[in-house]
C-alpha cells in the first residue's frame, strides 16, 4: 500500500488519536490566548477588542468544529485564528513588535495536527497583512504602517517577511516530516499487525503440516511472506513425498495382497480368478471386474469370463470372447491397456439395488508375462482410475499372468496326478482283491485242512468210537449174558432174590 | 448535495470575518487614514491670534493643549507620550487636557493624574478656535495667545518615530524662544477620531471665552 492511497482510505484513522490529543492541546492553547487577550487589554483599555475579538476566533473556531467534527475545515480555520489573534494582541499592545512572536508561537502551535497545510491560512494571512502594509508603505504613501518603528526600510521588512517565512516554513516541515512519521509508523504497525497475523497463521499452518493435513490451505500467504512461502513449499513437497509414498505403499500393498491371493489359490484357476478379482476390485476400490483367460486348444482359441465382480447378468451370461472380438479380444491381440474415460452410456453399467449408472472410465488390461499372454482383464469404475493404479495393474497382471500360467500347469500336474493316483488306486484295489482272494484260498485250504483234520479226529474219533462200540457191544453182550445169566439166577431164587443179588454183586 | 451544517458554518465563518473586521476598522484602521475634514472647518494658521478663555490668557507661559477623548483609541496609543512631554517640559508651559466632555474629565484624570488642569469643551468652541478636529492632537500657543503649532504628535501612531515627535520639537522650540518649527504635511494633517459632536452633558463648560 503505497501513502496516496493511505492518505485517502486511512488519514482518519491513522490520525485519530493525534488529532484528539491536538483538539485538546489546541482548545487550551485557545483559551489561553483568549485569556492573554483580556490580560493584554487592561495595558491600553482595549477590552473591546480582547473579549469581542478574542471571543468571535473561539466562536470560529470551536463553532467550525462543532459544526464539521469529521472535516479538516476547523483546523484550517485555527490558523486563520490564531493569525487573528497575533493580530489582536499586536494591536493591543499598540504595535509592541514582540507581540509578532506570536505569529511564530501560533505556527509551532499547528504543528499539533501534523498538517503543514494548516500553516497556509496563517502565513496568508500574514502574507497579505504585510502586503498591504508594505504597498501602503513603499507605494509613495508618506504614512507610517509598521507599528513602533520610525520607519520599516525594505531591506528591513525583507528580513521580517524572511525570517516569519523560515519560521513558518520550518514549522510547517516538521508537520510535514510527524505527518510522514506518523504514517509510516502506521504503515510500520499494519505491517508488523500483517507479519504477527502471517506468523501466528503460519504457526497453525506448520501445525497442521505436523500432524500431516497436507490439504490445508494458507490463503494469506503472499510473495512477502517468506516463511509462509517456505512452509508452503514444504508442505508441498511433502505432499508430493506422501503422494509418492502412498503411491508406492499402494503399488507394494497391492502386490503383496495380490500375491498372497496368488499364493493361496495356486491350485485352481477358477478359484484364482474369483479370489483374484474380489481382491482386485476391493482393493483399488473400483465397481466392477471381470477376467477373461484364454481357453481352448490352437484350434479354438478363445477367452473365456473366468470370474468376475458385479458383472450385469447380461454380460455375465456372454462368457465366450472370440480373439480380436471387441475391446477384450482387441487387447488381447495388442496386448495393450485400453482405458476408457468417455464411457457410451449404454456400454456397461454399475448397478446395486437402488439403481445403476454407467462407469466413468473402463480399464482393459492384457495378462501377460514377457512371453506369453493368458487373458484379459476387465475394470470399471465411477470414478476415474489414477495413473498410478494403472500402473499398478499393469505391474499385477504380470504376476497374475505368471501364476495363472504356473496354476494352469499345477492344475495340469494335478490332474495327471490325480489319474495316476486314480490308476495306483485302483491297482491298490484290485491288489487287494487278488489279496483278499488269496486269504480267502489261504482260509478256504486252513479250513479244508482244519476239516480234513477234524475228518481225521473224527475218523479217529469214530474208530475209537468204533472200538468203544466194539467195547460197549462187548459190554453190552456180556451184560446181556449177566442180564440173563441174572435173569435166570432170579427165576431160579425166587424165594430169596435179594440176598442172592447181594451175593452176585459183593 | 451541499451540507446544512456545511452552510451553517461558512456563513458562521463569514459573519466573524465580517464582525471582526469591523471591529479593526472601527477600532483602528479607519483611523490610519487622515480624519475628514469637517465642512465648516476654518483653518488657523500659525503665528495666528487664538480667542482663549480667560483662564488661559491670562496665563504668562506658553500653553501646551492636549485634544484629548478617551472614546478615541487613538488618544489611547500616544498616551504614554503626552504624559512624558507634560512631565518634562510641566514646569516651562502651561499644560491642559482638553477633553469634549465633562464625562470625560475622570477617564482623563485617570490617564494623565490628577493634578494636570482638565478643560471641558463641551462646545468645541476651543478647537474651532485652535483649528482643531480631531483627536489626539497638540496645540501650543505662546505667551501671546498665537498659535505657535498645531497637529499630530508623531507620524507613527504610538509616538515611536523619535524623529518626528512633532508636538515634542514644537515643545522644545517655543521653549528656547525659537521661531515655529515648520514640519511635513504628515504634522500638520489631522488624523484620529473626530471630534465627538452631540455628547450629554451634565454641565456646562468650565470655561468661557
Amino acid at each position: 500500500m503505497n501513502q496516496p492511497q493511505v492518505l485517502q482510505s486511512n488519514k482518519k484513522e491513522i490520525f485519530k488519536e493525534i488529532t484528539a490529543n491536538a483538539d485538546r492541546f489546541i482548545t487550551n492553547s485557545l483559551l489561553a490566548y483568549f485569556v492573554l487577550g483580556i490580560g493584554l487589554s487592561f495595558f491600553y483599555g482595549t477590552y473591546l477588542v480582547g473579549i469581542a475579538v478574542g471571543g468571535l476566533c473561539l466562536v470560529a473556531f470551536f463553532g467550525t468544529r462543532m459544526l464539521l467534527p469529521n472535516s479538516d475545515l476547523y483546523q484550517y480555520v485555527l490558523g486563520g485564528v490564531l493569525a487573528i489573534f497575533t493580530a489582536q494582541f499586536i494591536y493591543q499592545m499598540h504595535g509592541l513588535f514582540e507581540m509578532h512572536f506570536f505569529v511564530f508561537v501560533s505556527s509551532t502551535i499547528l504543528i499539533a495536527y501534523q498538517n503543514w497545510k494548516l500553516q497556509l491560512p496563517l502565513i496568508l494571512l500574514v502574507v497579505v497583512h504585510h502586503a498591504l502594509f508594505a504597498f501602503l508603505q513603499y507605494s509613495g504613501n508618506t504614512g507610517i504602517y509598521f507599528t513602533q518603528l520610525a520607519y520599516m526600510d525594505l531591506l528591513t521588512f525583507m528580513i521580517h517577511g524572511g525570517l516569519a517565512a523560515v519560521i513558518v516554513g520550518v514549522c510547517g516541515w516538521w508537520s510535514f516530516q510527524f505527518e510522514k512519521r506518523t504514517i509510516n509508523e502506521y504503515m510500520n504497525s499494519k505491517k508488523l499487525e500483517v507479519q504477527l497475523s502471517s506468523v501466528s497463521k503460519n504457526i497453525v499452518f506448520a501445525e497442521e503440516i505436523s500432524k500431516g493435513n497436507l490439504d490445508y490451505k494458507n490463503d494469506s500467504v503472499d510473495q512477502s511472506d517468506e516463511l509462509g512461502n517456505a512452509l508452503l513449499k514444504m508442505q508441498q513437497s511433502i505432499a508430493i513425498s506422501t503422494k509418492r509414498e502412498q503411491e508406492e505403499k499402494f503399488v507394494t500393498m497391492g502386490i503383496n495382497k495380490i500375491s498372497e491371493i496368488l499364493r493361496g489359490n495356486s491350485s485352481n484357476v477358477k478359484v484364482l480368478s474369483e479370489e483374484l478379482i474380489k481382491g482386485l476390485v476391493k482393493y483399488m476400490k473400483l465397481n466392477q471386474g471381470g477376467i477373461f483367460l484364454l481357453e481352448g486348444d490352437s484350434a479354438d482359441q478363445h477367452l473365456e469370463l473366468t470370474a468376475c465382480y458385479a458383472f450385469e447378468r447380461k454380460k455375465f451370461l456372454e462368457k465366450r470372447i472370440e480373439l480380436g472380438e471387441g475391446l477384450i479380444g482387441q487387447c488381447f491381440l495388442e496386448r495393450d491397456i485400453i482405458y476408457l474415460k468417455d464411457v457410451p452410456k449404454h456400454y456397461v453399467r454399475i448397478t446395486s439395488g437402488l439403481g445403476d449408472a454407467p462407469p466413468s472410465c473402463v480399464l482393459i488390461a492384457p495378462i501377460q508375462t514377457q512371453d506369453e499372454i493368458v487373458g484379459v482383464l476387465e475394470l470399471a469404475s465411477l470414478y476415474e482410475i489414477n495413473e498410478n493404479t494403472i500402473e499398478f495393474v499393469k505391474k499385477i497382471c504380470q504376476s497374475i499372468a505368471s501364476s495363472i500360467v504356473s496354476t494352469k500347469i499345477t492344475e495340469r500336474v494335478q490332474k495327471l496326478l490325480s489319474e495316476s493316483q486314480q490308476q495306483g488306486e485302483e491297482l491298490r484295489a484290485q491288489e487287494e482283491e487278488v489279496r483278499q482272494n488269496m486269504e480267502e484260498l489261504s482260509a478256504t485250504q486252513e479250513v479244508m485242512v482244519r476239516k480234513e483234520n477234524e475228518l481225521q479226529e473224527r475218523m479217529v474219533e469214530m474208530k475209537v468210537n468204533e472200538e468203544d462200540m466194539q467195547k460197549v457191544e462187548k459190554k453190552y453182550r456180556q451184560l446181556t449174558i449177566d442180564h440173563q445169566n441174572l435173569l435166570k439166577t432170579l427165576a431160579d431164587n425166587k424165594e430169596n432174590p435179594v440176598e442172592k443179588l447181594t451175593e452176585l454183586y459183593t | 448535495m451541499v451540507n446544512f451544517r456545511s452552510v451553517v458554518a461558512v456563513v458562521l465563518l463569514f459573519m466573524v470575518v465580517i464582525t471582526i473586521g469591523y471591529i479593526f476598522w472601527q477600532q483602528e484602521l479607519r483611523y490610519a487614514l487622515p480624519t475628514p475634514v469637517p465642512s465648516s472647518y476654518v483653518a488657523v494658521q500659525i503665528n495666528q491670534q487664538v480667542n482663549l478663555p480667560s483662564t488661559i490668557s491670562s496665563l504668562k507661559k506658553p500653553v501646551y493643549l492636549h485634544f484629548y477623548n478617551p472614546d478615541c483609541p487613538c488618544s489611547l496609543f500616544n498616551a504614554k507620550h503626552v504624559r512624558e512631554l507634560i512631565f518634562s517640559h510641566g514646569d516651562s508651559i502651561a499644560a491642559f487636557v482638553v477633553v469634549p466632555s465633562s464625562l470625560d474629565v475622570k477617564e482623563a484624570k485617570k490617564e494623565f493624574g490628577d493634578h494636570l488642569q482638565i478643560l471641558v469643551d463641551a462646545d468645541q468652541l476651543l478647537a474651532k478656535s485652535c483649528g482643531v478636529y480631531s483627536t489626539p492632537q497638540a496645540v501650543i500657543l505662546d505667551t501671546e495667545g498665537k498659535l505657535y503649532y498645531r497637529g499630530n504628535y508623531n507620524r507613527a501612531r504610538y509616538c515611536t518615530a523619535q524623529a518626528t515627535n512633532y508636538a515634542e520639537l514644537a515643545l522644545l522650540a517655543i521653549i528656547n524662544g525659537a521661531v515655529p518649527p515648520t514640519f511635513d504635511l504628515l504634522a500638520s494633517k489631522s488624523y484620529g477620531c473626530e471630534l465627538p459632536t452631540g455628547k450629554v452633558e451634565n454641565s456646562m463648560s468650565m470655561f468661557k471665552f
